[in-house]
């Protein structure tokens, strides 16, 4: 089955998610879930396709003007993801089906959601067009905030859903326009290509650009600092939505970008040590918060952003180690937080308690569940024969061996794993193994198993690639890392511990998290530390988007609260700004101009006349008698025209003035005229200034044009054609009906609809009817 | 069909249409029957005359058979055709929607006849080849405009009519002065000509002085910083049928002859003008998605959008390169559709829940899901996000600023379409997720006559969006024949002789 078909199965699926949830009720989850299953056994029958080293590629054509195609990568790190994703899909639809067991409609929806996000990640992870990853990037986003938001009647996931879509659609954005700049610069949108031109890329001025902008996309995406804060937050969403969205697979979306990028521009210092400088701060801040965290989700979700961190840390380690560490790290925490979430899931739905704090004992009355738990927690948790000791005896190596960066490496490794050790026997242990501390919990239902097999699936499978590592890491892992690395990786993987520095560090690890497990009670109600909870919130967040609505509020209040008055004064002083500094260039041509030309003293008493006119309409207290003054002002340009020799020109002029007057008279009629705001003494001679520049600035703009001889190829023509070949005597009447008769029609049309306009306004209103 | 008739026949129907409605004043019923008749003609019309001019390049009609320069030249180019084509499309489907929600006072002040005088001013100021003759479209738009405003005859309207007309009327006289000013310095006023004249002159108080007037002018009608305080205040006040008319098409007029003009006399922007149009362009995006972001009436939020959205298509001026302007053109074609669609939809969500204001609506999501889904395609393609049009023209004209050396730019056009972005999901939280107030006045079933034209509309930009290779490729077209006009040129010129 070619790559595409993978997706366009999945979209499908979701597409007839809800009606067929209508249709299969009770039984919708794992009826609906052997389309991710279909999807898991078609990729793993694509194995023996896929040889250490190899990939498969297909290419689509779908916008070549844009150079973009519809370019599918399928290789070794591709298939790792793409099982990650349709096998916890598997597990995920199974356990929301009973998760929304009360409510059918929900169910139908939330479904369909999931199913629309495992097609985006599928074409997200099997993408090598950049753009096409782009888009399928964008629809986990908004997938992720339909989810998140999915209880929309509560105001808080509102909050929340719009919190993580404004972070991940914003990194987006920039990784976006990182695509675009990498397009530009390689001429390519192929993951591929520019894998292959990575050198050349990289000596490109734009690089350091680029790599920023991607790199923003990429923390934004997997909550790493300072955009960290979003994933607590979108524990709003449904617990099945928390499992596989925020922390099994989209959140990993950064992680695997990094990866791909690894590949090509690992080597480079601008491209690794953020990513380690990044990792490490927020593997610190997100190893305290956790311990500061009461709700059982919000524990699991920062014990995901440390998680996560350490994978982002593990891709700028450079060379093998750092390699082989991220690989058996992403696969051992997808297995075992995903578990984790869906015990918290049954633990709350069942309880309807979201405080850690308040629970424990729940073993006998949560039989599966507890087991489940306590599988994911020991693999957590980093006990041998559980895949999460081979990840995290990977995970030290690549610390211990990180050159430069050893140190750092090793504080925030250690630092880290502690008390990830801790959460893990907080998540597993407490709810079920420990006493209550408020007396017996409430139980509302019993173990639904749809929610209680699941996590036992991925507990189980933590132990037996533990137990029995081969299979795994030869068929998936070790070609994952291999197609990362760009060349074979060998990797030796046994069941048992090799006993050395490592080991006992390890049990050191568990030592410490046993004694932070024991502690933790007296850690978390020590009030000191509440200002540091409050640091690594959302602070930033809230500064932001406060700015944001100020600027907001500042400009809306400028663009549509003050008078008309000032709007017409900003409009025509930049009109009068811009002209006079057009004009500065040109002063020799004015004098010239205004040397030639002759004096006319009848011209002056009209002239007058108009500023007569001009000042009645600027001091009438009146409106209507101020638009009178704009009339005498018009009437007087009319006699100008008339005095230069273009009487019909004049008598257009004299027309329109009166239609115009009649309109604004009819408009100003209709408001209700209260005397005109008497402007203050300081206003009035701005708003002069505003307007006789305004006039003086075209006056001298005519004066100095008035220099240059005027082409008169039109004019000659018009004089010649119009008798002979329009045969018309009166030459303006000939341009008017003939030569520019379309104008002519288009004038009509005016006269016409501004007709319309004064009936309009002048006829009386329709009575309504009854 | 001749191409004479095929080239002036979007601005013929529209205008018998306006005839044929006067004649029946007293019967509104069949003028919109008249009225969608001619809109369905006219964009059959359009469509047919962009397939025509995608086939044959360049079509040229000059009515009266007077030759450039001495006769008008009716121009449609790639640009023009395309324009033409979206704008009908949006007038077809408000057509549609204007069988609800226009007042009885509008129907019998003339709102027919002035739907169409809308259309004949759109459409003749894209195809014109004149600089003279668009100011004459330009007055029948305004005039038009002014009179969709006043029709309703109610206070909101008439101050909102007083005010847009204030500043318009001033934008249309500094473009006149402009062209008294250009045919002063150059002799013509046919475009082709005047892009063959205008490079040979050099510089002139003249020349110089109508750049700065159509830069200000155009200015106004575009809705560019700081020039653009008529649309907010005006728009939202009209009823939704012609805020989609006016959102979709009348500031896309003013850029659009801003492109033409440039391009074909001044070589694009350069120097001095080249940096001015680059700021405008960055502060009209963000001043209208920062204000829209603050509003609390839907119909007020997207007017500001408006104004945000001039921003991005400003910025292929101010890059004026072929890459820039097709990037434009594209941004335009998807404009004008969504723009459309989204003040329909707010229309129908104010007739779902009784009003536009966000704080008096919600819970819509429950009681009109299909709704919901069509305006989320809507915003989704306003806010630029895949897969609609609105992502690809996002994605274009970022590109173009990035490889047009205005790093900046780019930047500010990704930056802005997040805050647009939520915009988007704000609408979305307040009206269809956050539980409705007590006392929403809901109507469950919505007229099919408001919601099949939005949805097609809505169609439109998914399809454009899924399948962009066709439009992408005409508006590379349109972009290639604006940076260089000599098709434009010799089709016109060369055609008369």
């Amino acid at each position: 089955m070619s790559p595409v078909w993978f997706v366009i199965i999945a979209g499908v699926s979701a597409l007839i998610a809800a009606p067929v949830t209508r249709a299969a009720g009770r039984f919708a989850g794992p009826l609906l879930a052997l389309v991710p299953a279909f999807l898991f056994v078609s990729l793993l029958m694509q194995l023996p396709d896929l040889p250490v080293g190899t990939a498969i590629l297909q290419s689509i054509e779908w916008v070549p003007a844009y150079g973009v195609s519809l370019g599918f990568r399928l290789d070794g790190f591709s298939l790792l993801f793409s099982l990650l994703i349709t096998g916890i899909g598997t597990l995920v639809v199974i356990y929301a089906g009973s998760y929304f067991s009360d409510d059918a409609k929900d169910r139908g929806r939330f479904l369909g959601f999931i199913l629309l996000f495992m097609t985006a990640m599928l074409g997200t992870v099997l993408a090598d067009d950049l753009i096409m990853l782009f888009i399928f990037w964008e629809m986990t986003s908004l997938v992720s905030f339909f989810l998140i938001g999915f209880k929309h009647e509560d105001a808080k996931a509102r909050k929340a859903a719009l919190q993580s879509l404004v972070v991940t659609a914003g990194g987006g954005l920039a990784l976006l326009g990182g695509i675009i700049i990498l397009g530009l610069t390689a001429g390519t949108f192929s993951l591929t290509e520019i894998t292959a031109q990575a050198p050349q890329i990289a000596t490109s001025p734009a690089f350091p650009a680029i790599i920023v902008l991607v790199l923003i996309g990429c923390f934004t995406k997997s909550a790493q600092f300072p955009f960290h804060f979003w994933l607590p937050n979108a524990m709003a969403a449904p617990t099945p939505a928390s499992a596989y969205l925020h922390s099994a697979t989209m959140v990993k979306l950064g992680v695997y970008l990094l990866a791909r990028f690894d590949t090509g521009f690992g080597e480079y210092l601008i491209f690794y040590a953020p990513l380690m400088i990044f990792g490490g701060i927020t593997m610190l801040i997100s190893a305290y918060a956790v311990m500061r965290s009461t709700g059982f989700k919000a524990v699991l979700a920062w014990s995901t952003v440390c998680s996560l961190a350490t994978l982002v840390l593990l891709v700028g380690v450079p060379g093998e180690a750092g390699v082989k560490a991220m690989i058996g790290f992403l696969v051992a925490h997808a297995l075992y937080k995903a578990a984790l979430f869906f015990a918290a899931g049954q633990v709350i739905h069942s309880t309807h308690q979201y405080e850690l704090a308040r629970l424990g004992g729940l073993r006998f009355k949560l039989p599966i569940t507890a087991i489940a738990s306590l599988l994911a927690a020991i693999s957590m948790a980093g006990v041998p024969f559980f895949l999460g000791y081979k990840a995290k005896d990977l995970f030290l190596t690549a610390a211990f061996d990180g050159g430069s960066w050893g140190m750092w490496l090793t504080v925030v490794a250690l630092a880290s794993s502690a008390v990830m050790t801790a959460v893990a026997g907080l998540a597993a242990l407490k709810p079920f193994f420990l006493k209550p501390p408020y007396g017996e919990v409430k139980l509302y239902h019993n173990e639904y198993y749809g929610m209680a097999l699941p996590p036992l699936a991925l507990g189980l499978l933590g132990l037996a690639i533990g137990v029995m590592p081969a299979p795994a890491w030869n068929s998936v892992l070790i070609p994952a890392m291999s197609a990362l690395y760009g060349s074979t990786i060998a990797l030796e993987v046994h069941a048992a511990p090799s006993l050395g520095l490592k080991f006992l560090i390890t049990l050191a690890l568990l030592a410490s998290g046993a004694a932070l497990v024991w502690f933790w009670n007296r850690l978390y109600r020590d009030p000191d530390n509440v200002k540091a909870n409050v640091v690594f919130a959302d602070l930033g967040y809230g500064a932001v988007m406060g700015w944001l609505d100020r600027a907001g509020q500042v400009t809306a209040r400028l663009l549509q609260m003050l008078s008309l008055r000032t709007y017409i004064a900003v409009t025509l002083g930049v009109s009068t700004l811009a002209l006079l500094l057009a004009l500065t260039g040109f002063s020799a041509d004015m004098i010239s101009a205004a040397a030639a030309e002759p004096v006319r003293p009848y011209m002056a008493v009209v002239l007058v006349l108009t500023l007569i006119g001009a000042a009645v309409a600027a001091f009438a207290r009146s409106v209507l008698i101020s638009i009178l003054g704009v009339g005498i002002v018009g009437y007087t340009m009319a006699v100008v025209f008339l005095l230069n020799g273009a009487p019909d020109v004049a008598f257009t002029q004299f027309t329109v003035e009166t239609l115009s007057i009649v309109i604004l008279l009819a408009v100003l009629l209709r408001l209700s005229l209260k005397p005109a705001p008497q402007q203050s003494l300081l206003k009035r001679p701005l708003a002069l200034a505003v307007s006789a520049g305004f006039g003086i600035a075209v006056g001298l703009g005519v004066l100095a044009m008035s220099v240059l001889p005027f082409d008169r190829r039109l004019s000659d023509f018009f004089g010649e054609a119009s008798y002979l070949e329009a045969q018309g005597h009166n030459v303006v009447n000939v341009i008017l009906v003939d030569f520019r008769a379309l104008d002519t029609l288009g004038e009509i049309a005016v006269v016409a609809f501004a007709t319309l306009c004064v009936w309009a306004l002048l006829r009386r209103r329709v009575k309504k009817e009854g | 069909m001749s191409t004479d008739l095929l080239v002036i026949l979007p601005i013929i129907l529209p205008l018998t249409m306006a005839g044929f409605c006067a004649v029946f004043w007293l019967r509104p019923g069949w003028q919109r029957w008249i009225t969608v008749t001619g809109m369905t003609l006219m964009a059959a019309a359009a469509f047919a005359l962009l397939a025509g001019v995608l086939s044959q390049g360049v079509m040229v009609s000059q009515p009266g058979n007077w030759a450039a320069p001495f006769g008008i030249a009716i121009v449609a180019d790639p640009l023009s055709a395309l324009a033409v084509a979206a704008a009908s499309l949006v007038a077809l489907a408000a057509s549609v929607y204007a069988f609800r929600g226009v007042s009885e006072n509008a129907l019998h002040g003339g709102f027919f006849p002035l739907f169409c005088g809308l259309m004949v001013g759109v459409n003749g100021a894209f195809l014109t080849g004149d600089i003279f003759n668009l100011y004459v479209w330009f007055e029948v738009l305004l005039v038009c405009a002014i009179g969709l405003l006043v029709v309703h005859r109610d206070g909101v309207n008439l101050d909102a009519a007083v005010k847009y007309a204030a500043l318009n009327l001033f934008g249309t006289t500094m473009f006149l002065t402009a062209v008294a000013f250009l045919y002063g310095a150059a002799g013509t006023l046919n475009f082709a000509d005047l892009a063959r004249v205008v490079p040979e002159l050099g510089a002139s108080a003249g020349l110089t002085f109508a750049l700065v007037l159509f830069l200000l002018s155009l200015g106004v009608k575009a809705a560019a910083f700081p020039l653009f305080f008529w649309l907010p205040i005006a728009y939202h006040t009209t009823p939704p049928v012609v805020s989609a008319l006016f959102g979709a098409l009348l500031t896309k007029v003013g850029i659009y002859a801003a492109f033409r003009i440039f391009m074909l006399l001044f070589e694009g922007t350069t120097g001095l003008v080249g940096e001015i149009v680059v700021w405008m362009a960055a502060i009209t995006m963000i001043t209208g998605a920062i204000a829209a972001l603050v509003q609390t009436d839907l119909r007020r939020m997207l007017a500001f959008l408006i104004v945000s959205g001039m921003g991005y298509l400003m910025m292929g001026l101010a890059l004026s390169t072929p890459e820039g302007l097709g990037a434009a053109s594209f941004y335009l074609i998807h404009d004008i559709i969504v723009k459309g669609a989204v003040f329909l939809l707010a229309g129908v969500i104010a007739v779902a829940a009784g009003s536009s204001d966000l704080t008096k609506i919600g819970g819509l999501i429950r009681t009109h899901p299909v709704l919901a889904v069509i305006f989320l395609g809507a915003g989704l393609s306003l806010a630029g996000l895949p897969p609609f049009s609105g992502f690809w023209a996002k994605v274009l004209v970022a590109d173009a600023a990035f490889d047009g050396a205005r790093p900046v730019l780019g930047g500010i056009a990704l930056g802005t379409g997040l805050v647009s972005l939520l915009c988007v999901v704000k609408i979305w939280m307040e009206a269809f997720w956050k539980t409705g107030p007590e006392g929403m006045r809901v109507t469950a079933r919505l007229p099919l006559v408001m919601m099949v034209p939005a949805t097609a509309l809505v169609l439109v930009s998914l399809a454009i969006g899924l399948y962009a290779d066709p439009l992408m490729d005409m508006a590379a077209r349109a972009g290639a024949g604006l940076a260089d006009p000599s098709a434009y040129i010799e089709a016109v010129m060369g055609a008369g002789e």
